[in-house]
């Protein structure tokens, strides 16, 4: 897979890797929930992935400063040609403070055409 | 904290710091006043914040301050305003502009009225004849009324003699003085003329609208019984229209005092200066204000305030005055030697009014008395009677039953006011009949 493209249809997933450092209060991932929302715009389609339990596009956590999601091909069917917009939030668990990033440098392209052999 | 994302494994992007979504920590006002270039420490920073404010305190005090002030101006002015309308009460209003009263809008505070209707009334003195026999003037302003053909007299003479004598008929205004000459004039229309004339030289001197002519009077004819003011003595020249003022002066205006009572097109707007009223040599002898609330300004050489009527029943009939809610008609102060009998002064009260109250001033040296005021007939009020030191003032109980037309208030008194004279008011409420 080409880097930092995707095309509609494929699996793909999606890590991330949080540094903190000594201004931090906070030392582990174990104190946020997170959200990955994936759309072309925060406005248009777009799928949601979370750390709650229930979340069709569950995000997993390897350890205390790293979490990621595996995106279905049946997802990423639905969002539409273009750049893919990623909106990452934290949500400190006991403060509600929110830490929020953005992300827009994935192009999403139209399928691959295949041909049976 | 720092984020690094990853797809497939593979780095996407630089690593980022994370915001805070609910609020970002910003430059403090200390930190953005360096950055464009306060230079100090930020507890300087905040004297500096400091200084102004208690500049604003000590301004916001000195604004209280004048705000008091201000208020007590106020307040001041609301009670000298108040003064002034006790002043004020039963005098004129002020014209804004010249600081002086339109004789139009001499009136009380409470109405307004329209001048004096002479088209039933008249004025006749006798009082006025050794001046007209002497050097004299008369000024008159007046304006005419729809009909300007029928014989109407202005200010005439009566008597064995050719005096002073101002009419309309057929459409032409006649200042008449053994010599005189006509002009056209148009109804509806006010015009300001003066005549004045010299014993001694016979010279003439007539002004109509600023505009003067001069000529060369009669001579040996000059003996006086009367004046006459709105008619003839015969009653067969009544004025139709309204006499704003006349004035009669004991002395022959010079040019230049005459067009000083033109006063640029606005006679109305000229009040006579004190020096030349009331008593004495070169005076305004006489002036008659219609409205009445100045015409205790007409008086004799002595000072004293003259008879208006030498015989007969003087009548102040006004126009009806537009819908007020309250006119005041006023007989401004007269005199007449009633020691032996009664004043019997009537008072035409305009149609639609109701009288509500009648005043009655007294301002000679002893009370009158008897005095009784009737309406068409019907008693209003009897037997009262006024001292010089407050006037008397009645409520009638039977006015509210008046006529809707001819409503003449008749008012009798008994006692001597030919040294200060009486005044009465007739105080009316529109009614809408």
């Amino acid at each position: 897979m080409t880097h930092d493209i995707i095309y509609a249809g494929d699996d793909f997933s999606l890590c991330g890797e949080v540094t903190f450092d000594d201004t931090d209060t906070a030392s582990s991932l174990d104190e946020f929930e997170i959200k990955m929302l994936l759309g072309t715009s925060p406005l248009g389609s777009r799928l949601e992935c979370s750390s709650e339990a229930e979340s069709p596009i569950p995000i997993f956590r390897r350890n205390d400063h790293f979490f990621g999601a595996n995106i279905p091909g049946s997802e990423t069917k639905k969002l539409t040609s273009g750049k893919l917009w990623i909106g990452i939030l934290f949500i400190h668990k006991t403060s509600g403070v929110q830490m929020y990033a953005e992300q827009q440098t994935i192009e999403i392209r139209e399928p691959k055409l295949k041909i049976k052999a | 904290m720092k984020l690094q994302l990853s797809l497939n494994d593979q780095p996407i992007g630089a690593s980022q710091d994370l915001i805070t979504r609910m609020g970002i920590d910003g430059d403090s006002a200390y930190e953005i006043a360096v950055k464009h270039g306060f230079q100090g420490t930020e507890q300087e920073w905040i004297e500096s914040l400091t200084l102004p404010a208690s500049e604003a305190t000590q301004a916001a005090g000195v604004a209280n301050a004048a705000a008091a002030t201000a208020t007590q101006a106020a307040q001041s002015a609301n009670e000298a305003a108040a003064g002034i309308t006790q002043t004020l009460a039963n005098k004129a209003d002020l014209d804004p502009s010249s600081k002086t009263i339109l004789p139009a809008e001499v009136a009380p505070l409470l109405g307004r009225q329209q001048g004096v209707d002479t088209s039933n009334g008249y004025f006749q003195t006798s009082s006025l004849k050794s001046i007209l026999e002497s050097n004299h003037t008369v000024e008159v302003l007046f304006t005419t009324g729809e009909d300007i053909t029928s014989l109407q007299v202005i200010f005439g003479s009566a008597g064995n003699a050719i005096g002073p004598q101002i009419f309309i008929q057929n459409g032409q205004c006649t200042q008449f003085w053994g010599w005189g000459s006509s002009f056209a004039i148009n109804p509806n229309t006010t015009y300001h003329l003066i005549m004045t004339y010299d014993v001694t030289t016979r010279a003439v001197m007539r002004m109509n609208n600023g505009s003067i002519a001069n000529g060369t009077g009669a001579s040996g004819y000059l003996v006086m019984d009367s004046a006459v003011i709105g008619n003839n003595t015969s009653y067969k020249g009544p004025f139709t229209g309204t006499i704003h003022h006349c004035r009669v002066f004991n002395y022959a205006l010079s040019e230049e005092a005459a067009l000083t009572l033109w006063n640029g097109g606005r006679p109305d707007l000229y009040m006579l200066p004190a020096s030349m009223k009331g008593s004495g040599e070169n005076g305004c002898v006489a002036e008659y204000l219609p409205c009445g609330l100045l015409s205790d300004s007409w008086r004799d050489t002595s000072g004293n305030a003259i008879d208006l009527t030498a015989s007969g029943t003087p009548v102040f009939d006004y126009n009806a005055p537009q819908r007020l809610d309250t006119v005041i008609v006023d007989t401004g102060l007269f005199v007449t030697d009633i020691a032996s009998g009664t004043a019997s002064k009537s008072i035409n009260v305009p149609n639609g009014y109701v009288i509500t109250h009648i005043s009655v001033y007294n301002a000679n040296a002893t009370e009158l008395t008897a005095i009784s005021a009737s309406m068409n007939g019907t008693a209003l009020f009897s037997n009262q009677s006024v001292n010089p030191t407050a006037p008397l003032w009645v409520t009638p109980v039977n006015a509210l039953a008046y006529k809707t037309s001819n409503n003449s208030v008749t008012v009798n008194a008994t006692g001597n006011t030919s040294t200060g004279g009486m005044r009465v008011q007739v105080v009316c409420r529109w009614m809408e009949f």
